[in-house]
């Protein structure tokens, strides 16, 4: 059980990450970034590619974080140029198309055969009889120190006084002469880079089929919205409490096929509660 | 006239309904009616996307997931041999789906847009795990689905699955058309206008989940019955990605949107495959043209649908243009009877606050029986917060009657049942919907052409054929005002009607507004800026300034008090 619990807290930091992603993205541009495992999944698939031709896998690995920051700055570049003052309805759409264009060429890209993905860190250490992951503990050092820098930048600097504007109003900002499209762009790009690192870490010890790995960003939702698609901090906590309840309902016989409901599960709830006052759409 | 075009397009449909199951039947090669079998099946799903996110706007991700509620449902009830054969499985197969429907869209009265979209991935990825570890029933012992006995051929199956999507092609027509359907419509639109209408925005979504639940189980339970099992692959995440792709591009809201769908999944895959490219590129295909869609705002059926009415009316409106104009002369309706003198709207002690803001405080107001009342007031006075108040939309201290009625502890919907109605700021009307449509929705009651067109044409809006996404924002708000006055509302609450009317317009809207309590039965709150519009019609005033009343009373004696002109009317006055 301990074990399954520790494990756990590899996958949950991978979710948190990507709820770091999420809570980016929807705070800048307001768009829900359901691509964002699928794009971190294929810089991670791309590596193991350049693998197969021998590259040495930490080069791979930081050509997967470029490619997929690429392909997520393509899809800010799509949503700062049409959908950056959409409704909500149709800026999710979009997301979802994105999705389902990563799941459609990842078919053609890398087939059906099952991946060799090598772990960045290899071994562990024991304590008190459980075994902990080296990858465990990077992915967890990855995570704080990403949320550290987060709220500073977003908190002290310029260019996170632009993101908050932009949150708001994205034509107020614009008219007083801020370039915003370079600046969604920038966060979408960021995103990608994020959730490529969260996939390369979580990647060896979860799954190589891309499916599974591009709907971690369903946990990694449920994550987010406990942090009310705000809080950095709480998010990340969430993400990995989520990770250590998967682990342990899996160990729990009577219940471990229910595993798969877990984050829909957290979602309903969480909505259902933060919800509960409000009633109305827009405003007035 | 107009009964004749629809016997036509009746007609058409029917031999539509005939023709395609004999087409496909006898001039398509064996091969192509196997693959057929899919169109209608898929097509019933991307219908279930039309009905939840094209018509009611709320986003679905998991229609696959009801259809395997209805595949498994189906499946476990040939194990388990429940009575009624296999008509009757179908049935409750559909049935299966619909709590799980209702669950979802529990979350849905609250939230909508992105996170709505997450509850139903969500839902979509634990059915998908849920799938993968209980397996298809009679899956492990060959306990197979059986074809009914008269559709056992490729070709009968194809009959039978097209009979099905016909007949829930039709009643979904009937449903759209029916104020459940119309309602779908100004849900997606605006919620608060929705509610003002009188009309439930909770009703509205949770109908529009049930009915795309059913639709989609009854086809999954099609899908299993063709092969006799269910492959989980078959239900997949992936596969609603791709279905509100699909349906969203090509508009599956209209049955012949749905119908595109499915015969677009069949078609462009296998002309991939003719053409040497691999089947699974449709996907993306899909997925760059929904994108296209999105920005350009308008699905492919929608482009169809609108141009078609355009033409439909200019034909009618070149028919009728010999006839004489409805003569604006109507004979009063008759006053409703009220108690005498009692006021229809008496407003004690009102108080609301937003934060730490107090935007009314201690208001009091009385509206006579058929009389306009004016409320004025500087920007900020709480003019509208006082109508959200009285229509139920800000929480409020203090009492509202209405014709005696206590509305405190009644909800929007409630209030507007109750007879009062309110028109928006801001134009609330859905772009979608006919004028007739749009009135028809916000009367609740059965309501005659000739009234509503008789109505429409007293305060000025636009003619009940006409699509209200053609009509300018000016008519736009005077229908709003039309539409309130078809469901006979005590009360009548009009935030600002003249605003952004040209001046000659608004003139001609004040005397309208005089107007209705004699011809309709109803009092008038009306707030308005425009001076000469106020004076015109108002025989009582009462005055707002930071959310306390300051004067009121007849119209020249408040207009003539210096503390209103002190705070407000200074200008106004001397241009007068």
């Amino acid at each position: 059980m301990a074990s399954a619990a520790i494990s756990g807290i590899g996958s949950g930091a991978a979710y948190a990450l990507l709820a770091v992603c999420l809570i980016v993205a929807y705070r800048t541009t307001g768009v829900l970034n359901l691509p964002a495992a699928a794009v971190g999944t294929w810089g991670t698939f791309l590596a193991t590619v350049l693998h197969d031709h021998g590259w040495p896998w930490i080069v791979c690995a930081a050509v997967g974080v470029i490619a997929a920051a690429l392909i997520a700055a393509a899809a800010g570049v799509v949503i700062a140029r049409w959908f950056l003052v959409a409704t909500v309805a149709r800026r999710t759409s979009v997301s979802v198309a994105m999705l389902l264009l990563l799941f459609a060429l990842s078919n053609r890209a890398f087939g059906d055969n099952a991946r060799n993905i090598p772990a960045l860190f290899n071994g562990g250490f024991t304590v008190a009889g459980v075994v902990v992951q080296w990858e465990t503990v990077a992915i967890l050092v990855v995570l704080i120190l990403i949320a550290a820098i987060l709220s500073l930048v977003m908190a002290r600097t310029r260019t996170g006084l632009v993101l908050r504007a932009l949150t708001d109003r994205p034509r107020t900002t614009e008219l007083l002469g801020i370039p915003i499209g370079g600046y969604v762009i920038g966060v979408w790009l960021l995103t990608g880079a994020l959730a490529a690192v969260a996939m390369l870490l979580v990647a060896p010890e979860f799954s190589s089929d891309f499916g599974v790995l591009a709907f971690l960003v369903v946990p990694a939702i449920a994550a987010a919205l406990c942090g009310s698609l705000r809080n950095v901090w709480l998010a990340a906590l969430a993400g990995v409490a989520i990770g250590v309840i998967e682990g342990v309902v899996s160990q729990i016989g009577s219940i471990s096929n229910w595993q798969p409901a877990i984050p829909l599960i957290v979602i309903m709830a969480v909505l259902l509660y933060t919800q509960r006052g409000q009633l109305w759409d827009e405003a007035r | 006239m107009k009964r004749a075009s629809a016997l036509r397009r009746l007609v058409s449909c029917l031999a539509l309904a005939v023709a395609v199951p004999l087409l496909v039947v006898h001039t398509l090669p064996a091969y192509w009616v196997t693959l057929s079998i899919a169109a209608p099946i898929s097509a019933m799903v991307a219908l279930s996307v039309g009905v939840i996110t094209g018509r009611t706007g709320q986003i679905t991700l998991c229609q696959y997931s009801f259809a395997a509620v209805g595949a498994w449902s189906i499946g476990w009830m040939n194990v388990h041999h429940v009575p009624g054969g296999f008509y009757v499985w179908l049935i409750l197969a559909g049935l299966c789906a619909v709590p799980l429907g209702l669950l979802v869209a529990l979350p849905a009265l609250r939230l909508r847009g992105a996170l709505l979209a997450a509850v139903t991935l969500a839902f979509a990825t634990a059915v998908d795990g849920l799938l993968s570890e209980y397996a298809f029933p009679g899956s492990n012992n060959l306990q197979l689905l059986a074809r009914p006995s008269a559709f056992t051929s490729d070709a009968g199956f194809f009959v039978l699955c097209w009979i099905v999507f016909v007949v829930i092609a039709a009643a979904v027509w009937f449903l759209q058309r029916s104020s459940v359907g119309l309602a779908w419509r100004a849900v997606a639109n605006s919620e608060r206008g929705t509610a003002a209408l009188g009309r439930s925005v909770a009703s509205a979504k949770f109908t529009a989940f049930a009915v795309g639940a059913f639709v989609a189980a009854i086809a999954g339970a099609l899908l299993a019955d063709q092969v006799g099992t269910a492959d989980p692959q078959s239900f997949a995440t992936e596969q609603s990605l791709a279905i509100f792709a699909v349906a969203v591009m090509f508009g599956a809201g209209n049955i012949d949107g749905a119908a595109l769908s499915g015969v677009a999944g069949v078609l462009v895959p296998e002309l991939l495959r003719r053409i040497g490219l691999p089947d699974d590129l449709a996907n993306v295909l899909f997925a760059l043209g929904v994108v296209q869609v999105l920005a350009s705002g308008r699905s492919v059926s929608d482009g169809w649908h609108i141009a078609a009415h355009r033409r439909g009316r200019r034909a009618r409106a070149a028919a009728v243009a010999t006839a004489p104009p409805p003569s604006e002369q109507v004979a009063p309706r008759g006053a409703r009877p009220t108690a005498s003198g009692a006021p229809v709207l008496t407003v004690h002690g009102l108080r609301v606050q937003f934060g730490s803001v107090v935007a009314l405080d201690g208001v009091e107001l009385e509206v006579a029986p058929l009389s306009v009342h004016g409320l004025i007031g500087p920007n900020g006075a709480g003019k509208s917060t006082m109508v959200d108040s009285i229509s139920g939309f800000v929480p409020h201290g203090g009492t509202i009657n209405v014709a005696g009625r206590d509305l405190a502890k009644m909800s929007v919907v409630g209030r507007a049942r109750a007879g009062v109605r309110r028109t928006f700021q801001q134009d609330r009307t859905p772009a979608e919907l006919t004028v007739a449509q749009y009135l028809r929705l916000a009367a609740g009651r059965r309501i005659s052409m000739h009234e509503m067109a008789e109505t429409a044409a007293f305060i000025g809006a636009p003619a009940p054929d006409e699509l209200i996404g053609d009509t300018d924002a000016g008519s736009r708000r005077l229908l709003e005002i039309a539409a309130a006055l078809c469901a006979a509302p005590r009360l009548l609450l009009l935030d600002e009607p003249a605003a952004g009317l040209s001046e000659q317009d608004s003139l001609r809207l004040a005397d309208r507004i005089k107007q209705i309590p004699e011809r309709f039965g109803c009092s008038i709150l009306l707030i308005e800026h425009d001076m000469t519009v106020v004076s015109a019609c108002c025989t009582q005033i009462t005055v707002l300034d930071f959310g306390k009343v300051i004067a009121h009373g007849p119209t020249e004696d408040v207009l003539a008090d210096e503390r209103v002109i002190e705070a407000y009317l200074g200008q106004e006055l001397s241009v007068a």
